[in-house]
């Protein structure tokens, strides 16, 4: 298992981290004036890269538990590591979940393939119109390589209150779509989404988000480490070891990993916090939670998103100019981005409706024209509202 | 026995469900795909009908026609892409228009020119035509001309036959060619809510905040890097922009309308970005001279405004484009100098 887990860690190595490393210890050489210059390969990332290696070593470690038989065709061990729908972006499929299903014969049922065919234009919707119309207002607010140079701190905050849900709509609209063509197909993939904005705290949060992977680095990193069931101080350091690997999952970059040493930190502080915020059973509780929750979650977006250390520091160095309060108030007032935010109200309705279960209690949405005419708005929407940019999903680069 | 014909008879009821599932389904789709049609085809009448008209293109194309209604000559006509669309005010200059849309390259010009003179010969004594840094530059056949609004606008305006020329010249693909070709409306939705060009409360759906503002002076030279790269780095003179722009001249010569070539401003910065690169203007023009004094034998005017604003970047919008306040400014010199034109030609 170690060989194999080796192999496959080397090869992620060599086209993910490689080019990272070697600019570090060039750096490190040039702080003590060393002639050592080691070459950075610029080379091209094979598609999906980190979420194949991540099923394949998930095969390993299953087969190795004994949780799941040897694959002794080589067919069905190529499709399960490259299931398309999910190659590009996930969901990462355990192989007890997937493997089995392609031993069944499909057929073709109504019910399923109306469901996935929702499914698709859903996660539609939200990629062509929510995310990549919020891309436009955040790309306008928050620098990116290009534009690094002027950025106007307190812009830069609304654009990661919007960036927050862009990265959701892109991400979780394309598992959504996944899902959705497995659906259609007869194949059942795991939800790697589930409304994580309303989470009461951010250890639901990560419960709720991109599912499929925190459950990858909690079976195969974290109870490997000894899980909660150790010192508290080991417990720590479980925890910060596995959010600086999902950070550097995410990416060979710097951003990347204190992204993910803060989410850890904030996971730490909720539970050293615990016995002073007690959980009370009212809305108001819940509403003050779900806020934090999500004010929490967006101080760590604006390390994901800044595009290196520089500009961070300069954001926060920014933040201390009051003439960039009234540039940004002069601005937001003229060109609010209005219809950006009317999409995350929309968003916030439907998923509101979802995680109530409105959706199943109400007679009406059960109704066939009730269904038949929201898809119709739905698919008319994408038409009128949907950006036709060909924008990449912001997870293909991971 | 007994259990083997269950078991097919068992079968038979699922492949005969599954079928009937099926056809259901399949109806459905086609019902959803037919209502979705007829819908998206009045969303895409109502959006050429009342909203294409108010777009800024198409308030280009309004001028189009008023120049087809005029009974009168006018005196000079601007054409070219969005350096005159910005920097002229026609109304400084008496009896002009300003024709050009942003984007337009000279295949466009052609095409808007030709149709005006095959419908009123003599709708102008003077064409006042763009001949900028990037005016042959092969990026003024790429998508960047060639934006949804655009090939609609262009649609109207030029033979499909150049327009699929202007295709296969861009990064486009075919199929988004044909939708905004036909579709206009795809993805454009947010237009209805325009008035009078803009979009009440709702800024920002296809623009940036920043971008669209005039570039902060300590960012002008950043610009220059930027619109250089964006519409110089490709081959200097593209053949198919080179044959349109030879074509404008004849079209001009043959009815009797002069030609005034015109260098719209630039900043410093811009300047020193080319020279950076390497890029002289000084052989650019010599082969447009060249070009041009094979049409017009006895010689031609050229107006060069590419240094005009030099001292002041606080004029320029962005390190090529001038602007509100300067375009006042320099239309009125403009004005001035094409009446010191007439007076020496009369």
């Amino acid at each position: 298992m170690t060989g194999s887990i080796l192999c496959t860690c080397t090869y992620l190595f060599v086209f993910k981290y490689l080019g990272f490393f070697a600019t570090i210890i060039n750096d490190v050489a040039s702080a003590f004036h060393l002639q050592y210059n080691l070459a950075v390969l610029s080379i091209i990332i094979p598609i999906g890269l980190s979420f194949h290696t991540f099923q394949s070593m998930s095969y390993v470690i299953e087969v190795y538990r004994g949780r799941q038989s040897v694959q002794t065709h080589f067919g069905k061990y190529a499709l399960y590591v490259l299931f398309y729908p999910q190659l590009v972006a996930g969901p990462i499929e355990r192989p007890q979940h997937l493997m089995p299903q392609f031993e069944i014969e499909h057929t073709f049922e109504y019910a399923r393939v109306m469901s996935g065919l929702r499914l698709i234009l859903w996660g539609l919707f939200k990629k062509m119109v929510i995310a990549d119309t919020l891309a436009l207002t955040v790309d306008a607010f928050v620098p990116t390589m290009s534009t690094i140079y002027y950025f106007n701190s307190f812009l830069v905050v609304v654009g990661i209150l919007f960036f927050a849900f862009q990265i959701y709509c892109d991400f979780s609209g394309y598992s959504d779509m996944a899902v959705g063509i497995g659906r259609v197909m007869g194949f059942s993939l795991t939800q790697n989404f589930n409304r994580p904005y309303f989470s009461k705290s951010i250890s639901e949060f990560w419960r709720r988000w991109h599912i499929s992977l925190c459950t990858w680095f909690r079976d195969y990193v974290y109870i490997p480490l000894g899980g909660n069931r150790v010192s508290k101080r080991r417990w720590i350091f479980n925890i910060f070891v596995v959010f600086a690997i999902s950070g550097l999952w995410h990416g060979a970059n710097w951003t990347f990993l204190l992204w993910g040493l803060l989410n850890g930190f904030f996971i730490v502080m909720e539970d050293m916090t615990r016995t002073y915020f007690r959980k009370k059973e009212s809305f108001l509780w819940d509403i003050k939670g779900m806020l934090s929750t999500f004010l929490l979650s967006c101080v760590a977006w604006l390390f994901f998103r800044m595009p290196d250390l520089k500009s961070i520091s300069k954001f926060f160095v920014l933040l201390l100019d009051p003439s960039q309060y009234s540039d940004a108030i002069t601005l937001l007032v003229r060109d609010f981005p209005t219809f950006s935010l009317i999409l995350v109200v929309v968003l916030l309705v439907v998923e509101y409706a979802q995680e109530s279960g409105i959706v199943e209690t109400w007679r009406v949405c059960k109704e066939k024209w009730f269904a038949f005419s929201a898809f119709l708005l739905l698919a008319l929407s994408i038409y009128l509202f949907g950006v036709f940019d060909e924008k990449a999903f912001i997870y293909f680069q991971f | 026995m007994a259990g083997t014909a269950t078991i097919r008879a068992m079968s038979d009821v699922r492949v005969v469900s599954e079928r009937s599932e099926l056809r259901t389904f399949l109806i459905h789709v086609l019902a959803f795909a037919l209502i979705f049609a007829c819908m998206v085809s009045l969303v895409n009448l109502l959006y050429i009908q009342y909203v294409i008209p108010q777009k800024i293109v198409f308030q280009t194309n309004s001028v189009f026609d008023s120049v087809l209604l005029r009974n009168d000559s006018l005196q000079y006509v601007f054409v070219g892409d969005s350096h005159p669309y910005f920097a002229i005010d026609a109304q400084y200059i008496s009896n002009s228009v300003n024709l050009a849309s942003i984007s337009e390259n000279y295949a466009i010009t052609y095409h808007k020119l030709r149709i005006l003179t095959e419908r009123r010969a003599n709708f102008t004594h003077t064409i006042v035509l763009q001949v900028d840094p990037h005016s042959f530059r092969s990026e003024m056949l790429k998508d960047t001309s060639l934006t949804p609004d655009n090939i609609y606008f262009y649609s109207q305006v030029v033979p499909f036959a150049t327009l699929y020329s202007l295709y296969e010249n861009s990064n486009i693909s075919l199929l988004k060619f044909l939708t905004y070709r036909w579709l206009p409306s795809v993805g454009n939705g947010i237009d209805f809510l325009r008035r009078d060009g803009h979009i009440p409360f709702f800024f920002n759906i296809g623009g940036d905040s920043i971008g669209v503002h005039q570039v902060p002076l300590n960012e002008m030279k950043e610009s220059a890097v930027n619109r250089v790269s964006k519409k110089m780095s490709g081959a200097e003179f593209e053949p198919l922009l080179v044959d349109f722009y030879t074509a404008i001249l004849s079209l001009a010569k043959e009815n009797n309308i002069s030609v005034i070539l015109i260098v719209y401003p630039h900043s410093k910065e811009f300047d020193e970005e080319l020279v950076r690169r390497n890029i002289s203007l000084d052989s650019y023009y010599q082969h447009i001279d060249s070009m041009t004094q094979e049409v017009f034998v006895q010689g031609y005017t050229v107006l060069n405004y590419y240094d005009y604003f030099f001292n002041d970047s606080s004029l320029m919008y962005d390190a090529d484009h001038i602007t509100k306040e300067a375009s006042a400014l320099f239309s009125a010199d403009v004005a001035d100098r094409l009446t010191l034109y007439e007076r020496m030609n009369q």
